[in-house]
Formats: structure tokens, sequence, C-alpha cells
């Protein structure tokens, strides 16, 4: 007998009992997809982290850690522990071995949204993915000290277009009770989408940050600093004492290690040094223990899946005594019913694993603009690929080699029955 | 071994353990075309000795042969396809595979048996034709071919299982109780038709049953109880 045939009299009999083997393969395909779905957020996640940041050779706070230095300067979590002064950031800029600096000063938001002061350099040397440049989607850079550019997810979410009027709130916090209100802001630019937390980014001048607290003591407004008028603030020097952080391009990729040695060792003040990829990929470690746990509970879920294959075959062996002995009358031999069963324990599985991929993608396809937008992960994969293909094999393999168990019990016993069909 | 006798048993000897003796037949032959009667109550060793010809069972003693071939000489795949090529077996009831259909269940022989499938084809045609063929000529109408095993009645499921015993020409017919399910006059009926059209092929007939009554339909009628000296009393 062809194997085929085996086949398709495995398909024939599972038809028959087609409730149940319908269940077994939800469930097969619910743990395919939750398999494949948490490793492709993984991927996604991890592909999307890697691209925040590319093409800047080191990064330069005050002395912490550097995953620290990476949160707050990049990924805009967590606070900044000291500033770096102005003297510092021009005697970097002025080194042999840097190509530019791009000054970084934090500690201002927008309804829950960081600013970022920075020079116009931050649009040409902030790079991301495979060295993308941010591109406007409107409008252009701030060249009045009262202008900002606001990340994609920022004007979508707020609803601004260009010429919105926007006040800043002193502190990081989400809810401040200082607000710059005397102060409006006006939106000159709106950047693309880019999958990176510079899209929850308010950009603004260096001077503007500056301008917004001169005059302020310890963190408040005072009396003084209630008399600015953005006029009057136009014709000040707004030179700022500091900078939270620095992007700085080394003249040449080699150069990069001895810079960053350098400035740790850096005299007049303590730094922090950091080369990006290799502070993401610690960070990456610890964000992989949680990663590890999903994978792990979800190639759990996978062996719950099998296993409930494996029960619904051995429970359906007892009313089939009669099928084997009919099946071993007509002359099918022992190796017929072991293939016979294996190739149903299979076929539950390969139905089952096709039919998650199927979902998982379909889904994908459906929700990616979605998923693209709300969750920062531009990288998901929305076509299987070969790591599907190996589940699915995976899966199958599995199942067929679990079907063994079932297909010698049934070998056994319809020996032990002979030609007597016992119902 | 002579050629002619589709089944030969010669001292043989069986028990599941060592120690234990179920079947203890001293001489027991069919010949070709040959219809036997095999009254077998219930502890006679009956389904035992039925294990044995069909080749599922081993003896440890004496022989057992079907058309010639001995069959405690050959491994169990070839035992496997003696009983698929020579052997037509017809149960009691629930005959059929109920997830296949009535063309399907009668070609099933010829799914593991090479040698009965180029004789049905050689004989009509088609493995299906010839299907086909023995339902009709079972008296089964061309319309019930398209049903569902289980719409059919006992009468129709075992008249198609003698279809399903008789495709390709096996050399021997086992049929085990088959009208135990029927009622009277379709007893009769059935056991007309199992020799007619068993009769046509050429092939032997071993069919057993507890009911004395039916014996006069065969050749021969031979008690196991008497055969196998083993049998409970």
């Amino acid at each position: 007998m062809k194997n085929t045939a085996i086949l398709s009299l495995a398909f024939r009999s599972l038809w028959a009992r087609k409730v149940t083997a319908l269940l077994t393969v939800i469930s097969i395909a619910a743990a395919v997809l939750l398999f494949v779905a948490v490793e492709n957020l993984r991927q996604g996640a991890r592909t999307s982290f890697e691209r925040t940041i590319s093409d800047t050779d080191v990064i330069v706070g005050a002395r912490s850690s550097p995953i620290n230095l990476i949160l707050y300067s990049v990924f805009q979590i967590g606070d900044p522990t000291n500033n770096v002064t102005w003297e510092t950031y021009q005697d970097i800029k002025a080194r042999k071995d840097v190509a530019w600096v791009v000054p970084i000063s934090l500690g201002d938001t927008h309804r829950g949204f960081r600013v970022v002061g920075t020079t116009p350099d931050y649009f040409t040397h902030y790079k991301y993915a495979d060295s993308q440049s941010l591109t406007y989607q409107q409008g252009t850079v701030f060249t009045d000290l009262f202008d900002v550019v606001l990340g994609a997810q920022v004007a979508r979410e707020l609803g601004y277009e260009l010429d919105t009027k926007i006040t800043l709130s002193h502190g990081l916090g989400g809810t401040s009770f200082v607000n710059h209100d005397d102060l409006p802001f006006r939106v000159t630019g709106i950047l693309k989408p880019t999958g990176t937390p510079v899209d929850r980014s308010v950009m603004v001048s260096l001077a503007a940050i500056e301008a917004i607290h001169k005059g302020w003591q310890r963190g408040t407004p005072t009396a003084l600093s209630k008399l600015n008028t953005p006029d009057t603030l136009r014709q000040t020097s707004l030179t700022p004492d500091s900078v939270t952080a620095m992007l700085v391009g080394a003249t040449s990729r080699v150069r990069s290690l001895g810079l960053q040695r350098d400035l740790n060792t850096y005299k007049a003040e303590p730094l922090q040094a950091v080369i990006p990829g290799v502070a993401l990929s610690q960070l990456w470690n610890v964000v992989s223990v949680v990663e590890r746990a999903l994978a792990l509970v979800s190639s759990f879920v996978i062996a719950v899946g099998l296993i409930g294959i494996l029960t619904s075959i051995l429970t359906s062996l007892n009313e089939r005594r009669r099928e084997m002995a009919i099946l071993r009358a007509m002359g099918a031999r022992g190796r017929h019913i072991v293939s016979l069963l294996i190739s149903e324990a299979a076929l539950l599985a390969f139905i089952g694993s096709v039919l998650g991929l199927t979902i998982l993608y379909g889904l994908l396809w459906i929700f990616r603009p979605t998923l693209e937008a709300r969750f920062n992960i531009g990288a998901l994969r929305l076509w299987p690929g070969t790591f599907d293909l190996g589940v699915v094999i995976f899966v199958t393999v599995t199942a067929a080699l679990l079907g063994l168990i079932p297909a010698l019990i049934a070998l056994k016993r319809s020996l032990s029955d002979g030609l007597t069909i016992r119902v | 071994m002579s050629t002619d006798k589709v089944l030969s048993i010669a001292q043989l000897r069986f028990g599941y353990t060592p120690t234990q003796t179920i079947i203890d037949i001293d001489r027991f032959e069919i010949a070709a075309g040959e219809s036997v009667f095999l009254k077998g109550p219930s502890g006679s060793g009956k389904s035992t000795l039925l294990g044995l010809i069909g080749g599922v069972l081993t003896s440890q003693n004496g022989r057992l042969s079907i058309c010639g071939t001995e069959l405690t000489e050959v491994s169990s795949a070839q035992r496997d396809k003696l009983r698929a090529d020579h052997l037509g077996i017809i149960f009691q009831q629930f005959n059929l595979l109920p997830y296949l259909g009535v063309i399907q269940n009668c070609i099933l022989p010829c799914r593991f048996s090479a040698r009965r499938r180029e004789r049905a084809i050689k004989a009509d045609g088609s493995v299906k034709a010839s299907a086909k063929k023995l339902i009709t000529g079972l008296g089964l109408s061309d319309d019930l071919l398209e049903r569902r095993v289980g719409e059919l009645s006992v009468g129709q499921q075992q008249r198609v299982a003698v279809a399903r015993a008789l495709i390709g020409g096996p050399d021997l017919i086992i049929a085990d109780e088959p009208t135990s399910a029927l009622d009277h006059s379709n007893r009769d009926r059935f056991i007309e038709l199992l020799n007619h059209s068993r009769e046509e092929f050429g092939s032997a007939l071993l069919f057993v049953s507890h009911d004395q009554t039916l014996a006069a339909h065969f050749d021969r009628s031979v008690s196991l109880s008497d055969l196998n000296t083993m049998a409970l009393a």
C-alpha cells in the first residue's frame, strides 16, 4: 500500500471524528500562533531597538552608568543624573578626532512628551536604522527662538499641525505644576515616523531651553523671570551653562575607542562616554531575561498542544479497535497500522500549525498599520519565513514521534485481538 | 503438500502462554472451491483458530499452510501479505469502515494486495468496476453506491462485506458468523448469495457458525469441538 493511500485513510478517519480533530487542530493552531507571535514580536522589538541610533560613535554625559546614559539620552527613559558644562562641550567639539557634536538638553516636557533642546545639527547627524536621516512630513527645522519641531507620534496623538501654538512644562514628570505658559512655541516642522523615540520627542533649540528658564533660581521662576517676554529674550544672549548629553561623531570609526577612553578619563569633570552599539547590547542583555521567559512560556504552550494530540488519539483508540481489526483482516500489515496513527498525529499537527500561521500572518497583515504606529514596531515580519517553516516541521515531526505511542499500543492490541472484532 | 488444498492443518498446537494449550488440531483441510461449515460454539477456540489461519497469530507447533505456503515458516509481514492475497474475511457485523464510502470499503483488499488488484483489473477493467459489478451482482441497487455506509441496513452492509471478501478472487473466504445479525428469511438468502458468488470465482469457503441448522447449505460440516481436542466441553 502506498504511503499516500495511508495518508488519505488517516485523513478520512480523522474527518469522521471531525469535532475532536478540529478541537485538537485549534489547540495546536493557538499554540503555534502564540509561539510564533512572541518570537516575531521579540525579533521585531530587538530589531527596532537596534535600529534606534546609528552613525553616532560616542554618547557623552555626566558620570553614571552606560545603560543609564543611553536610556535617558536616546530612549527617553529615566532621568539624567547631572549635566555637562558648556566648556566641556566646547572642548570636545574642538578635538581633532571629533567630526561633530550634537548637544542635548533635557528637563522639560509637553503633555508627557519629552522636550529635547538641541541644535539644528541634530537633524543632520541623528541617524537611525541603516544610516537613515530624519525627514520632515511637513515644515522645516526651527529658525526662530520660539520654533518647535515635533516627532510624528506627538503630532498625531495631539492633533497638531504647522503653526499650532504650544507651551512647554518644566520637569520630566507626566504632570507638571510649573508651566512656561507665558512663552508659547510655534510648530514649524513635523518629522516623518521613524519607529524610534524621536517620534515621541519635541525638539527646540538650546537657546529656547535657556530662554524659558532665564532668570530662574533652583528650578523655579522668580519675580524677575516673569518679566521676560519673547521680544526681550530674543535680544538676550542665551548661551547655556550646561547640556545634558552629547552625541559625538568621530572623524573615523577607528578613533571612537580612543575617544571614549579619553572622555572617560576627562580631567576637568567626571564624564561617561559610551559606544551606542556596546551599550545597546548590554541593555538588551537585561531585557532579554523577559524575552527568554516569554519564549519559554510559549514553548510550553506548544508542548501542551502536542500532548493534546497524543491524548485525543489515545482516547480514540478504544472506539477504533474495530477499525484496526477490519484493516488487519483486509491485509493491512503492522506497519500500516503504525503509519496510519503516526500520519494522523502528523496531519493534526501540520494542519494545526499551518492554520495557526495563517491566522497570525492574516492578523498581522490586517493590523499592521496600527501595530507600527502604536508600538513603534516597524520591523515585524509580515510573511512567513524559514523560522516559521522550521516551527511547522518541528511540530509535525514531534507529533509524529509522539504518535508512535498510540501506534505501538494499537499494533499490540491488533495482534492480540487477532481477526476478531471486539466492539 | 498438494496445492489444491487452500488450507491445510496438521498437528497444530497453540497457546497464548507456553504452559497453555487452546488449540490442538490433528488434521483439517479445505480443498480448492470447497465449502465447509465449521460449527464453533463459544469456548471452542474459534477466534484463536481464525487468528492462526489469518496469520495474525503464530503457532509454536505443527503445520498450517495457506495455498501451499507454510505460515510457521514465513515472517509476519509475509503472513500479512498471504492474508491479503489469498483470504477474504467477513465478520459477524460492522464489517465496513464508517468513514469510507461503499465502493472505497469494497476495494480495500485491493489496496493491500497487488495480486487481488491485478486480478480485479484483469476481470473488469478497473478495481472500481469490479466492485460495482460485485455489489450489483449481490442484489444491491446502484444508488446504494453513493450512500454513506451508516445509511445501509445490516443486511446490505453484510452483502457489501461479501463483495469486499470476493474482490480480486481470493482462494478462501472466511465468514465468521456473518448471519447472526440477520433475521431468518434474510439469513438463507444471504448464504445462497454468498455461495453462488464465491462459486463463480472458484473460492473455497469456511463458514463458521454456532447454528447447526445452516449446515445443509455447505459441502460438508465439521464441528470444532470434535476437531480441537482442547475445546471446552
